[in-house]
């Protein structure tokens, strides 16, 4: 039960880019950058701490900014997103995020789901009677932000810290449940994401020493 | 008892043979009709019986060329003789683009405004009369004609302030609101033992479980009942897509499905006012249309549900 419908939603993040422009594109590239940091030595911290911008422009300037005209909830969305950005500021500045190029599967889903939430994601909107105005771009719209979050995290070499996956991963079934109501079968698919992130995260933490 | 001939019953024939050719009540033929009003118990005033909710279909957010479609049905409904407008905080922008359509409208078209909103606070702490006022701003309204107390919401805080703000003549009606068939025992509780004028509840051909107590309930205590989900948001409409009309619908000036489904709601003696809620202007019209003509009687009713669990 949404309190609003699809085209309105899609109307309010091309209203939203539009607001913000350049932000999507500097997001996007933004983003590339995060997933070339993984071929990177130490590429780790600033990965972590371009995360951490990103979901707090996405908590503040989306959730609360546009989003919340919407939908009552989304000022618990945004405390959500800023305690995430906090988590990944500390796991950069601590340094304890070391991603590197993926050598296992669990590295090559998470690679994959980074590119999905920075490629393919944002085309989704040429669906909607907005075209690209409306796109979804990671670093500045809440779902492909918690997608290139999970795909990042399962870059990480060795143990993962499953901590920094758990908002993103209960926001892809907020996301996903909220696509589904509104008639996005495609975007729905993203409640799998979180599920299949958080298992292979503890998978990788049995078998990765202490 | 004249004799049954073959001239009379060739002339009885042929004019049996005419009728499929004879024009339906129309839309037209009926606007002379007389508009349905209902009265509100516990004053006698008098209310269309169609309103209009609010939920989804006027939370468009600050997009400006959706504000002035969702103005041109809000036109549409004041034009042919809506008064109830309903909303509540909980619906996102709703109130504010009802309060930006009713400041660009001339006055004349909404003076039949009747202003039905909520009270609705999430988190403990939050005030009931500061969000009430912020309503009022939104709306642009003095006072509302109705304030509800929204799913039954942290009632026992607010009822008490509702009850002072009608003695002050800070509203001039109150009341509670359920949907989807929740909470009835508590909403029966209420309806017993505080002094409200409306309840509003959920109410369509396929969820009718406030006829068993809700509704006569409303009758003996001398409340109005407002009947939010009369097309259980458009479920309804897309179950009968593409089966054709039943043949009752001719006898109860029903063009659509729609206007069958809403002509079953206000049939009810209990039901004051039907709010649904549309984004579309010919919806509209097809809705307030259902203000003028025959209703379906008891035995109607009976038929009418009977179609529906047919299908």
């Amino acid at each position: 039960m949404l309190p609003f419908d699809a085209d309105v939603l899609a109307s309010l993040v091309a209203q939203y880019n539009g607001a913000w422009f350049p932000a999507p594109v500097v997001a996007l590239l933004l983003g590339l950058a995060v997933v070339g940091l993984a071929w990177r030595p130490g590429g780790g911290r600033a990965a972590a701490l371009i995360l951490a911008v990103g979901w707090a422009w996405s908590g503040i300037t989306f959730h609360l900014g546009s989003f919340a005209e919407l939908n009552f909830m989304a000022p618990t969305y945004a405390g959500a997103f800023l305690v995430q950005a906090l988590v990944l500021a500390w796991l950069g500045l601590r340094r304890r995020l070391d991603i590197g190029p993926p050598v296992d599967a669990t590295g090559r889903i998470g690679l994959g789901l980074a590119l999905v939430a920075l490629l393919v994601w944002p085309l989704l909107a040429l669906t909607s009677a907005y075209g690209l105005a409306a796109a979804e771009v990671a670093g500045t719209a809440p779902d492909p932000t918690a997608l290139l979050t999970l795909g990042v995290l399962l870059l990480v070499r060795g143990r993962i810290r499953w901590l920094a996956a758990v908002v993103p991963a209960v926001w892809t079934l907020v996301g996903g449940a909220t696509a589904w109501v509104l008639g996005s079968e495609i975007q729905a698919l993203q409640v799998l994401a979180g599920p299949l992130a958080i298992a292979l995260i503890f998978q990788r933490n049995r078998r990765a020493p202490e | 008892m004249p004799a049954l001939t073959r001239r009379t019953l060739l002339t009885s024939a042929a004019a049996a043979a005419t009728l499929p050719f004879l024009p339906l009540p129309s839309a037209r033929a009926q606007e002379g009709a007389p508009l349905l009003r209902r009265p509100i118990p516990s004053t006698g005033e008098e209310i269309a019986a169609v309103g209009m909710g609010t939920w989804i279909t006027f939370n468009v957010g600050s997009n400006e060329a959706l504000r002035a479609e969702r103005m041109e049905v809000l036109r549409t409904f004041f034009r042919l003789g809506g008064g109830m407008v309903d909303s509540s905080p909980m619906y996102g922008s709703s109130e504010d683009v009802v309060g930006w359509c009713l400041d660009r409208l001339p006055p004349e078209e909404t003076a039949g405004l009747f202003s039905a909103t909520k009270v609705w606070t999430q988190f403990p702490g939050e005030e009931g009369p500061e969000q009430m006022a912020a309503s009022r701003r939104l709306w642009g309204v003095p006072r509302f004609d109705l304030m509800q107390v929204h799913n039954l919401v942290d009632w026992e805080t607010h009822l008490p302030t509702l009850i002072a703000d009608k003695a002050a003549e800070r509203v001039r009606y109150i009341g509670i609101t359920t949907s989807h068939g929740a909470r009835h025992e508590a909403m029966e509780r209420l309806m017993e033992t505080q002094p409200l004028d409306f309840v509003q509840l959920t109410y369509n051909i396929l969820d009718r479980e406030a006829e068993d107590r809700l509704l006569p309930l409303a009758q003996d205590r001398g409340l109005a009942v407002i009947a939010n989900r009369p097309y259980r948001q458009k479920q309804l409409i897309r179950m009968v897509e593409g089966r054709p009309l039943p043949p009752f619908a001719a006898e109860i000036g029903a063009r659509t499905w729609a206007q069958v489904f809403l002509k079953f709601v206000v049939s009810h003696p209990a039901i004051t006012c039907a709010i649904p809620a549309t984004t579309r202007v010919d919806h509209m019209r097809e809705n307030m249309e259902v203000l003028r003509g025959p209703l379906p009687d008891a035995d109607m009713r009976r038929r009418m549900i009977a179609h529906m669990q047919s299908l």
